[in-house]
């Protein structure tokens, strides 16, 4: 899929794991693995506002754009 | 409230299911009774000392076949408003059973004129030639209970479609 998920990167950056994360943002930590692996159809705007404003980053930095012919994993 | 009315319901089916059986059998053994309220649910115009009791065993086994899809349907209607009330809405299987169910009623409320029709048939069979009858009934319960088995039919569909949406939106986080 062309979307990446850069969760994991902006996890490292802001030194947050997983759980304190998934707590503070409403979800169950098997929801926010199946996010960082982008194996979901979408994410909610009010999720991502909450991940947002907890690792103050913007929605760019957590979700990239990257055309198939240049994601050899898509 | 929702659970509720659905097990409330679901045993409503679940009593009719076990205690018809056993009603029939009670009319089976006692066909005296059986054929009291034939005569008077019928209404037709029999000369009912001609009726033998293997006529009336006859009916009996024709009725059983007809209140038999009845209790299929309920059957059916009883497993999904068992999984309405445990607050499982949508599913496939809900959805098939409710169908089943429209399907059920849709035969019953056919079956039903066919059944006076027959009943007049085999009672009036000991009739003189020229008197024995055949007669069809099809009133507006029987148009309502067709509409009603249609309107089910659309609401399984929704079932489906709702259970796709229920689906989907759990992918989204």
């Amino acid at each position: 899929m062309p979307i990446i998920v850069n969760l994991d990167v902006m996890l490292a950056k802001r030194k947050v794991r997983g759980k304190e994360l998934a707590t503070e943002v409403g979800i169950t930590e098997q929801n926010l693995s199946l996010l960082r692996t982008g194996k979901v159809k979408g994410v909610r705007f009010s999720t991502l506002e909450k991940i947002c404003q907890f690792l103050e980053c913007q929605p760019g930095d957590i979700l990239e754009f990257v055309p198939d012919e240049l994601n050899p994993e898509g | 409230m929702t659970r509720q009315f659905s097990q409330l319901i679901a045993l409503g089916c679940m009593t009719l299911l076990i205690t018809a059986p056993f009603i029939a059998l009670y009319f089976l053994i006692n066909i005296e009774l059986f054929a009291t309220m034939a005569r008077s649910k019928l209404g037709l115009p029999i000369q009912w000392q001609t009726v033998s009791d293997i006529q009336w065993y006859s009916l009996w086994l024709l009725t059983v076949f007809y209140v038999a899809t009845g209790l299929a349907g309920i059957y059916f209607l009883r497993r999904a408003f068992s999984n309405f009330a445990k607050g499982q809405l949508f599913n496939h299987s809900n959805s098939r059973d409710l169908r089943l169910f429209s399907i059920l009623l849709f035969v019953q409320a056919l079956a039903k004129p066919l059944h006076f029709s027959i009943s007049s048939m085999l009672l009036s069979m000991n009739h003189p030639a020229g008197q024995k009858m055949l007669s069809v009934s099809f009133g507006s319960d029987e148009v309502k209970v067709i509409a009603l088995a249609m309107i089910l039919w659309v609401m399984s569909d929704l079932l489906v479609r709702g259970s796709k949406l229920e689906s989907e939106n759990k992918q989204f986080i």
